[in-house]
C-alpha cells in the first residue's frame, strides 16, 4: 500500500511530535523532578568548601623573648609526568635538597603501582625553608624546569634550641602540640580554622570573585610563660658543667618564686635539641622535674621538724636524746654519735635519728596528713602534661619502721617539683602555692586574654613554725652544717642537702648507687627564689657522693649568678657562719700583709 | 482614496524605526555593559588573587625574617658565639672581686655575687 502525500507528512509530524514529547517530558524531568539533584551536582563540581588554617600562637618568655614561633616550611613533591629534563633537575635540587645525586635521579625516575607510568607524587624532601624554596623557584624559572612543586605547611622555630626543651616541648609535623606547654595548650595556641566557599573555573582554579560563604580563621593566641630565659640560661650551664664533671643518669633543676610559684628556671638532663626532633629519644624527652619519682632523703626532713613544730610538740630549742648514733629499736643510724641534739640541730647535722624521733612524737596519722598537706602523694597541678602524683603510703599499710624512714626522707617516693613547691610554702611563711608555668594569654594582636595571678593551693603551717624551720635551714648552711658549700657572699641562704640510696625493687637499697640533692633558698629572709638541685647517680670520688658536696655548690653558684641578673640588694658582710673576711681582687696574694 | 493610501504607504515610519533604534541600542548597551562588568569581576577577581599572593609571600616572608631575628638574637645563639670567642670579649670574672673567710675551709675562695653593689661596711 502506498501512502500519499498527505498520510506522510502526517506520519512524519506525529514522529516529531512524540519525539518532541520524549524530550519535553525529559526536560520537565531534569529540571523540576531532579532539580535538587542535579543543582548539587553542578555546585559539587564548581564549587568547594577549603579550610582557611589559623596560624599557632607563639610562645615568649617572662620578659618577652621569643621561644617558639612558626616558620614557613615546605614538601619538595616531584610529579614524574611533567618531568622532561631530569638531569636539569638533579642538578638543581641535589645541592639545595641534601641529596646525593644518584639517589635523586632514583627517586625521580620512581615509576606508578602499575609500573610503567611515572609516579605522580614523589616527595623528594620535607620541612625545606622557604628561603630555600623560593631560590630553587627562581632556577626553576630561568631554566624553564617543570615536575617539582612545593606544598607549604607551618612549621615551628625554637630559637634557644635546647634551651627550656622540656618546659616549652615542640609541636609535630601536623600542628599538634606535644610535650610542654605546647601540649599543654595546643588548644590555644592551635586556634580554630575557618572555612571558605569557593568557585572554580574548568581547569580547578579558584575563582576568587565568586566566593560564598567565608568563616575566617581564629589564630591561636600566644602564650607568656613565667619562665625567664636568662635564669634559665644560668641554670642551664651551670647544670651542664655539673654534668660534664660527675656525669650523672640523670639530673634536674628547678628554679621558683617562692611568693607566687612561678616557676623561674626548669631544667633536665639529658635533654635535646627543639629544632632538630629527629635525632632526640624518649629518655632525653621525658620531664624529669615533674615524672621521675625519687626518694627524696634529708631534704625531706624539713616536712618532719615543720609537722612537730606546728603541732606545738616540741620547740625549736626543744633537745631530743639521739642514742648516741644508734637507735636499737628502730635499726637506725646517725652519721656520727650525737647525744643532745636541739629541734634546730637535728636538721643542722641531719640527724636520722632525731627527725625519726620527732616523727613518732607526731604520730602517724598527724605525720601522714602534714605530709600529703605539703603536697606529696599527689600532682602540684602546674600546667605540664605526665606529671607524678608521687607515692605517699597511707598509716594503715605502715609497718613498725616506716614512719621512722619516712621521717627521714625514704619510703616516700616525690617528684623535684613537689620538693620545690614544699621548700617554696617555707620560704614565703606556710603557704603551698600552686606551682605556675603560664604568666598571661594574649591574642594575636597583643590584648591579654587571660592572667594568671599567684594562687594559694592551703595553709601547711604557722608563719612562725615556717620561720623556725628556715633558721635552723640557715644554720644548715654553714661550716656547723652539711652545706657549707651552698654559701653565697653578700647573702644568707638556707637550705638542707639530701643523700638517698637508689631502691633495689625488692625492699632493699642498692650499694654506691645514690641520688643528691640540695634544696635551698636565697636570700633567706626574703627569698627571691628557691632551686632544687637533684643528681642522678653522680659519679664522684670515693665518700664524696654527699649532696652537701655535689648539689650545694652548684645551687651556690646559681644563687650567686642569680643574685646578679636579678639585682639583689647585698645584705652580708660576712660569709654565712664566719666571724670575719677579706677582700680581695683576684690574682692577689690575700695571705700578704 | 486609493492615491492617498498608496500616498501614506511610502512614508517612513519614523516613530517605529526610532522605537526599534532605541531597543537595539538599549539590548547592545546592556550586553556591552554585562560584558564588560564581567570583567570588571574577572579583573577584581584576579587582582584579589595576585593582592592575596602577595599578602601570603610577605607573611611568610615576615615569618622567615622573625625566626632568623629571634635565632641569632637568642641567648643561647649569643652564648655559644660568646664561648667560640666570637666577641673577643674577656671574661669579667676575672676582675670580680673575692672573698677568703677567716677559717678557710675547701672552697672558701668565690667571686662576689653582685660586684655592682658594694656591700655594706
Amino acid at each position: 500500500m502506498r501512502m500519499n502525500a498527505r498520510s506522510r507528512v502526517l506520519a512524519a509530524c506525529g514522529l516529531l511530535a512524540v519525539c518532541f514529547t520524549g524530550f519535553s517530558w525529559r526536560l520537565v524531568h531534569v529540571q523540576v523532578r531532579e532539580h535538587e539533584h542535579y543543582t548539587q551536582e553542578a555546585v559539587k563540581k564548581h564549587s568547594d568548601r577549603i579550610t582557611v588554617p589559623a596560624r599557632r600562637g607563639s610562645i615568649t618568655d617572662a620578659r618577652g623573648e621569643l621561644l617558639a614561633q612558626n616558620e614557613p616550611i615546605n614538601t619538595v613533591i616531584a610529579d614524574g609526568s611533567l618531568i622532561k629534563d631530569p638531569a636539569g633537575l638533579v642538578e638543581v635540587l641535589a645541592g639545595p635538597l641534601e641529596i646525593e645525586p644518584a639517589t635523586l635521579r632514583t627517586m625521580l625516575a620512581r615509576k606508578a603501582e602499575n609500573g610503567t607510568a611515572p609516579h605522580c607524587y614523589i616527595v623528594l624532601k620535607k620541612r625545606v625553608p622557604e628561603t630555600v624554596t623560593n631560590e630553587l623557584e627562581r632556577q626553576f624559572a630561568a631554566r624553564r624546569l617543570r615536575g617539582i612543586r612545593f606544598a607549604p605547611e607551618a612549621s615551628r622555630i625554637y630559637p634557644n634550641f635546647r634551651l627550656a626543651c622540656h618546659v616549652i616541648g615542640f609541636a609535630s609535623d601536623d600542628s599538634t602540640g606535644v610535650g610542654g606547654v605546647e601540649q599543654s595548650f595546643n588548644t590555644l595556641l592551635a586556634g580554630t580554622a575557618g572555612s571558605r566557599i569557593i568557585a572554580r573555573d574548568g581547569k580547578g582554579r579558584e575563582l576568587p570573585q565568586y566566593r560564598g560563604y567565608e568563616r575566617p580563621p581564629c589564630n591561636g593566641h600566644n602564650l607568656r610563660l613565667t619562665i625567664d630565659i636568662g635564669l634559665q640560661n644560668i641554670v642551664e650551664t651551670e647544670l651542664e658543667e655539673a654534668c660534664k664533671r660527675y656525669r650523672p643518669k640523670g639530673a634536674t633543676i628547678i628554679l621558683m618564686e617562692p611568693r607566687t610559684g612561678a616557676v623561674l628556671a626548669l631544667a633536665n638532663r639529658p635533654n635535646f635539641n627543639l629544632n632538630d626532633l629527629a635525632r632526640g629519644t624518649e629518655e632525653q624527652r621525658r620531664n624529669r622535674a615533674i615524672t621521675d619519682l625519687y626518694e627524696p632523703g634529708s631534704t625531706f626532713k624539713v616536712v618532719t621538724a615543720a609537722a612537730a613544730l606546728d603541732r606545738g610538740i616540741v620547740s625549736p630549742t626543744a633537745t631530743i636524746f639521739c642514742e648516741n648514733g644508734y637507735y636499737q629499736a628502730y635499726r637506725l643510724r646517725d652519721h656520727a654519735p650525737y647525744r643532745y641534739l636541739t629541734v634546730n640541730d637535728i636538721l643542722v647535722h641531719s640527724s636520722n635519728i632525731g627527725v625519726a624521733k620527732l616523727a613518732i612524737m607526731v604520730g602517724e596519722k598527724t605525720f601522714y596528713d602534714y605530709v600529703r598537706r605539703f603536697g606529696f602523694g599527689d600532682t602540684t597541678g602546674i600546667s605540664l602534661p605526665a606529671e607524678e602524683r608521687g607515692q605517699v603510703h597511707p598509716p594503715h599499710t605502715w609497718d613498725k619502721l616506716t614512719e621512722t624512714r619516712m621521717a627521714m626522707g625514704h619510703a616516700v617516693s616525690v617528684t623535684p617539683l613537689q620538693v620545690a613547691t614544699a621548700m617554696s610554702a617555707i620560704a614565703n611563711g606556710g603557704k603551698l602555692m600552686l606551682p605556675q608555668i603560664l604568666k598571661e594569654v594574649t591574642d594575636e594582636n597583643g590584648v591579654v586574654t587571660a592572667g594568671y595571678p599567684p594562687q594559694e593551693v592551703r595553709p601547711v603551717c604557722r608563719q612562725s613554725v615556717a620561720r623556725a624551720v628556715r633558721d635552723a635551714m640557715i644554720e644548715v648552711c654553714t661550716p656547723k652544717g652539711t652545706a657549707a658549700l651552698a654559701r653565697v657572699f653578700g647573702y644568707k641562704v638556707a637550705g638542707k642537702t639530701g643523700t638517698a640510696q637508689k631502691p633495689d625493687g625488692h625492699g632493699g637499697y642498692l650499694r654506691d648507687q645514690y641520688i643528691v640533692s640540695f634544696a635551698g633558698f636565697m636570700p633567706a629572709m626574703d627569698p627571691a627564689f628557691v632551686a632544687v638541685v637533684v643528681f642522678d647517680e653522680p659519679r664522684t670520688k670515693a665518700g664524696q657522693y654527699y649532696g652537701g658536696l655535689v648539689a650545694a655548690p652548684v645551687f651556690a653558684r646559681i644563687a650567686e649568678k642569680a643574685a646578679s641578673y636579678l639585682g639583689l640588694p647585698v645584705t652580708e658582710t660576712r660569709m654565712q657562719g664566719d666571724k670575719g673576711g677579706v677582700f680581695a681582687r683576684e690574682g692577689r696574694d690575700l695571705s700578704a700583709p | 482614496m486609493a492615491a492617498n493610501h498608496r500616498h501614506y504607504q511610502n512614508v517612513v515610519p519614523i516613530a517605529r524605526c526610532i522605537v526599534g533604534i532605541a531597543v537595539v541600542v538599549f539590548l547592545s548597551s546592556a550586553s556591552i555593559f554585562y560584558v564588560w562588568s564581567r570583567n570588571q569581576v574577572d579583573l577584581q577577581g584576579r587582582q584579589i588573587r595576585d593582592s592575596e599572593r602577595e599578602l601570603v609571600k610577605l607573611r611568610k616572608e615576615l615569618d622567615v625574617v622573625q625566626g632568623q631575628i629571634a635565632t641569632r638574637s637568642s641567648i643561647a645563639t649569643l652564648q655559644q658565639a660568646f664561648d667560640n670567642g666570637r666577641f673577643k670579649l674577656a671574661r669579667i670574672a676575672q676582675f670580680e672581686p673575692i672573698y677568703r673567710g677567716l677559717t678557710p675551709d675547701g672552697n672558701e675562695v668565690r667571686t662576689i655575687s653582685n660586684p655592682k653593689r658594694s656591700p655594706r661596711p
